[in-house]
């Protein structure tokens, strides 16, 4: 269990407050996900992968969780990674933090679609194929929107 | 290898990140980036993107481990031993036992296998009645066939089947499958 919280649960967090923005709210389903996968893991049916599966559950927690309308605080990734960052690497200079914090941001402001697929393909290297499961389109579009995005991302950088 | 599209390439550069290639193809992959700017203007974008990657905040991962083990420690409580477990009428989401069986299939089985071993004992000491005498024999008939459906455990190798949890069912599975 401690292996699958580890190996894991960063990927479930950054989907979380991606969809949430909101660095409370996404520990909460973060929390309800693994808890709901291990009551449900006798119905794992090794389809997907492991973390598409658990992944599929956070999003669905999340987008309960929109439903009823709960958020507070607004948050992104870039304070995703001053949370995380609470004790930053020796070698983390300064300069690396804000250069971060800055993809993070632009990152955010790609449409949801393509903000998502560029996510889950390099933060999580999910495939084009578990990236179409997850966000319930086909694989072919989630190839189109994680090249669209970082297209995008390299005009904003320019 | 063949030489790869810069399509394919483009498609395949986060997996670098991931240990998701095999050898040949990582090689493969590197020597087109060598050859190609375009190409090696797009990893040098997914390389900045992964490096910005947040983790998560570490003091949560405690709390939600500590939280999991609560709940594991739950689950494994409300599987214990007692009738409740035997005849698999606990919680709905608590129907299989170890090797994959529902509860009650596992329980049946080993009542049917403890009436066909009590049978056996019942045959066979039906077969010394004889040999002491009819009337013997007579009188056991009427009186043993109800008891070992009922039994208390008072029947001669008949074990107490309340109170046993999965683990020993299997067990004397195996004992009496011999």
């Amino acid at each position: 269990m401690e292996l699958l919280v580890a190996r894991h649960y960063s990927s479930v967090f950054r989907l979380a407050l991606r969809m949430l923005r909101n660095e409370d709210a996404a520990s909460d389903v973060v929390q309800e996900s693994f808890l709901k996968a291990l009551r449900a893991l006798d119905g794992f049916r090794e389809e997907s992968s492991f973390r598409t599966w658990l992944l599929a559950i956070a999003a669905n927690e999340a987008r309960g969780l929109l439903r009823r309308g709960g958020r507070t605080r607004e948050a992104g990734l870039e304070d995703a990674r001053e949370l995380a960052d609470g004790n930053p690497l020796p070698d983390e200079t300064l300069a690396v933090r804000q250069e971060a914090k800055k993809i993070l941001k632009l990152v955010a402001s790609l449409p949801e679609k393509q903000r998502e697929a560029v996510s889950l393909r390099i933060f999580e290297g999910l495939s084009f194929r578990e990236i179409g499961r997850l966000l319930g389109s086909s694989e072919g579009a989630a190839r189109v929107n994680y090249h669209h995005g970082l297209k995008r991302l390299r005009e904003m950088l320019q | 290898m063949t030489d790869l599209t810069c399509e394919r390439v483009r498609d395949l550069l986060p997996d670098r990140y991931h240990g998701e290639l095999a050898t040949p193809l990582q090689l493969a992959l590197e020597t087109h980036l060598q050859g190609c700017p375009s190409c090696s203007e797009e990893a040098e974008l997914v390389d900045r993107v992964w490096k910005a990657r947040p983790g998560a905040p570490e003091h949560l991962e405690e709390a939600l481990l500590v939280r999991l083990r609560q709940e594991a420690g739950a689950v494994t409580g409300r599987r214990g031993g007692g009738w409740r477990a035997l005849f698999g009428m606990g919680r709905p989401d608590e129907a299989r036992g170890r090797f994959g069986a529902p509860s009650w299939a596992l329980s049946a089985a080993a009542l049917l296998l403890v009436a066909v071993g009590t049978r056996v004992v019942w045959e066979q000491w039906r077969g010394e009645g004889v040999a002491s005498g009819g009337e013997d024999l007579l009188e056991a008939e009427s009186v043993a066939p109800e008891a070992w459906l009922w039994d208390s455990g008072v029947v001669a190798g008949g074990p107490i089947l309340e109170g046993l949890s999965e683990e020993d069912l299997e067990t004397l599975l195996r004992e009496l499958g011999g």
